[in-house]
């Protein structure tokens, strides 16, 4: 465990010296912030015509903004986790910094925890830098449920967790950043879109098999807040898997 | 200390290592040479637990590299041929993360780092960033984490490649230094700096070790016999052959470097110089110089690696 942590730590400061971290930190906060404008906009018309309407529904700071805005993250995160986690195994591989890690005491699962843990702790940190939306609403005497607020949290933690298991796995692949980064894109999409293919009819027989791989199906239930024991077992046992494998290819290209 | 034995490496159909076996005692040097693409990385991979090998064993302080691969590593400190260093990092952090790393415990790490980097000469360049470093500086923190958990075997991976005149003296001194206290392999394909250096040689060639031993065992057993240096005033056609035909003097040859010189295949006994002198003197040819010549390890070397010694080169001229 403390081996982890040693990595982990040396990966998240590795992240933070590379102008990339600052360049993605800026790129999503920017969208992100315009996009809350938007929804916020978006609240203040739709609660206009509400209090105009003759027949008044009853509608919630959550539904509109935190849920959109959360979803938003996820979606973001599909173009960004890759990048973000693209070095991980790339980088030492083609600079053969991997020497060092792989004669060291240490186990294959421990390297790729840490790694993972390192890349784990940049999605959290991102999070936390958008809660600063939610405050400015609690500010505005519009404070969103603790509650949805949470679950949207944990969601968007998890299916980042998931994106960063994949970008992991391709970066244990090959020694060019730009082939991993690509190849964990096209399938970090593959896994967000399944869904909607599957709801939208098109998987014909496999819809049911699509829909169990679907990420953003999966996430659909936290942002409705609602925290499903088997969407945390999804999610934890699709990155336990992506990690495995991780591991699975490192050892093998021991043999090599 | 490690033990070395039909270690058996292939590359999808390419043999990389066939067959070697050799023992490194405690506190030996052990020179590993090589032509390059010998398999002298490979070889040191092996034994780094880097990758396992395909057949045979290797084993370091009793311990099998493949089935106690986690102890093993904790007694080996490694040096790539590339220094594994992460370019963003200063000195001093990348060295405080080899050595948790490697399992130094919290409170030793800082004094660690402060011994090795003594040792190393990096006192000055720790708050430096890696990226900025010169070669030799690369090289030399290269070194110092190879050392930061104090392993009792080393394994250096052609430690001067790539380095100026005078940093190659200083990590070749630092390497004997080193010796008194660990056990070292490093590789190289400069001979002197075997020479130099090192207590035993390995010398490898196409992923077969041909010659294992301690310097001078090697030098005996091979084949390689002494040699006489001669130098006479008055060369004539004769000299060779009647030189050849002294008792214990093996081949003679010219020595087109100087005129009237000759080599003499003849045992290091002070009896048959003697004997030389006198015969050369009695023949009035004028004995200007002789001195008896140990096997260069070029010799040994050039034997083992180039697949068949030109025939001129020992016959009689």
């Amino acid at each position: 465990m403390k081996t982890i942590w040693i990595i982990a730590r040396r990966e998240l400061s590795s992240l933070f010296v590379s102008p990339m971290a600052y360049v993605i930190l800026i790129f999503v906060t920017f969208i992100l912030g315009w996009f809350f404008v938007y929804l916020v906009g978006a609240y203040a018309e739709y609660s206009m015509r509400m209090a105009m309407s003759p027949t008044p529904q009853d509608f919630r700071v959550d539904d509109i903004i935190i849920r959109n805005f959360y979803s938003t993250f996820a979606v973001i995160m599909v173009f960004v986790a890759p990048v973000l986690s693209m070095r991980t195994f790339a980088e030492e591989r083609r600079l053969r910094t991997a020497e060092l890690i792989l004669t060291a005491p240490v186990g294959t699962m421990q390297i790729v925890m840490g790694k993972y843990l390192g890349l784990l702790m940049m999605g959290l940190f991102m999070l936390v830098l958008t809660l600063v939306f939610p405050l400015w609403l609690a500010l505005q005497d519009a404070p969103p449920e603790p509650g949805p607020l949470v679950a949207a949290c944990l969601g968007v933690l998890l299916a980042t967790g998931a994106f960063f298991a994949v970008g992991v796995f391709s970066s244990s692949l090959t020694s060019n950043q730009v082939v991993a980064a690509v190849v964990a894109f096209v399938l970090c999409l593959f896994f967000w879109i399944v869904g909607a293919a599957a709801e939208s009819g098109t998987g014909g027989a496999f819809a049911p098999l699509l829909e169990s791989f679907s990420i953003s199906s999966r996430l659909d239930d936290f942002m409705k807040g609602v925290i499903d024991t088997r969407s945390l077992v999804f999610f934890l046992s699709f990155i336990g898997t992506g990690l495995f494998f991780t591991g699975r290819v490192l050892d093998s290209s021991r043999w090599r | 200390m490690i033990e070395v034995d039909h270690l058996t490496k292939q590359f999808g159909g390419r043999t990389a290592v066939r067959d070697v076996s050799f023992r490194v005692n405690k506190g030996e040097i052990l020179g590993f040479l090589g032509p390059n693409g010998a398999g002298k990385t490979t070889t040191m991979r092996i034994l780094t637990c880097y990758m396992p090998a395909t057949s045979g064993t290797a084993r370091v302080a009793g311990y099998d590299v493949f089935d106690d691969s986690m102890e093993v590593r904790r007694r080996i400190g490694y040096l790539p041929e590339n220094p594994p260093l992460y370019d963003e990092m200063t000195v001093r952090s990348y060295l405080d993360f080899a050595a948790r790393l490697r399992g130094v415990p919290g409170r030793k790490v800082r004094e660690r780092i402060d011994a090795v980097a003594g040792r190393c000469g990096l006192e000055e360049t720790l708050p430096r960033i890696i990226g900025h470093l010169s070669r030799g500086y690369r090289q030399r923190v290269g070194l110092a984490q190879a050392l930061i958990h104090d392993p009792a075997v080393l394994i250096l991976d052609e430690p001067t490649v790539g380095l100026d005149p005078a940093q190659i003296v200083e990590i070749r001194k630092l390497i004997v230094d080193l010796g008194a206290e660990h056990t070292i392999i490093f590789s190289t394909h400069i001979l002197p700096e075997v020479a130099a250096t090192c207590t035993s040689v390995v010398i490898i060639n196409e992923g077969e070790a041909s010659v294992a031993g301690p310097l001078h065992a090697i030098a005996a057993g091979k084949g390689m016999s002494h040699k006489v240096h001669l130098r006479v005033a008055r060369d004539g056609q004769a000299i060779a052959r009647e030189l050849s035909a002294l008792p214990g003097v093996g081949a003679v040859r010219n020595d087109h470097t100087v005129s009237g010189g000759y080599w003499l295949d003849a045992e290091p006994s002070d009896a048959l110089r003697e004997g030389v002198a006198r015969f050369v003197v009695e023949k009035g040819w004028g004995l200007l110089e002789m001195s008896s010549v140990a096997p260069s390890l070029e010799e040994i070397y050039l034997s083992a690696t180039v697949r068949a010694l030109p025939q001129e080169r020992e016959s009689v001229a």
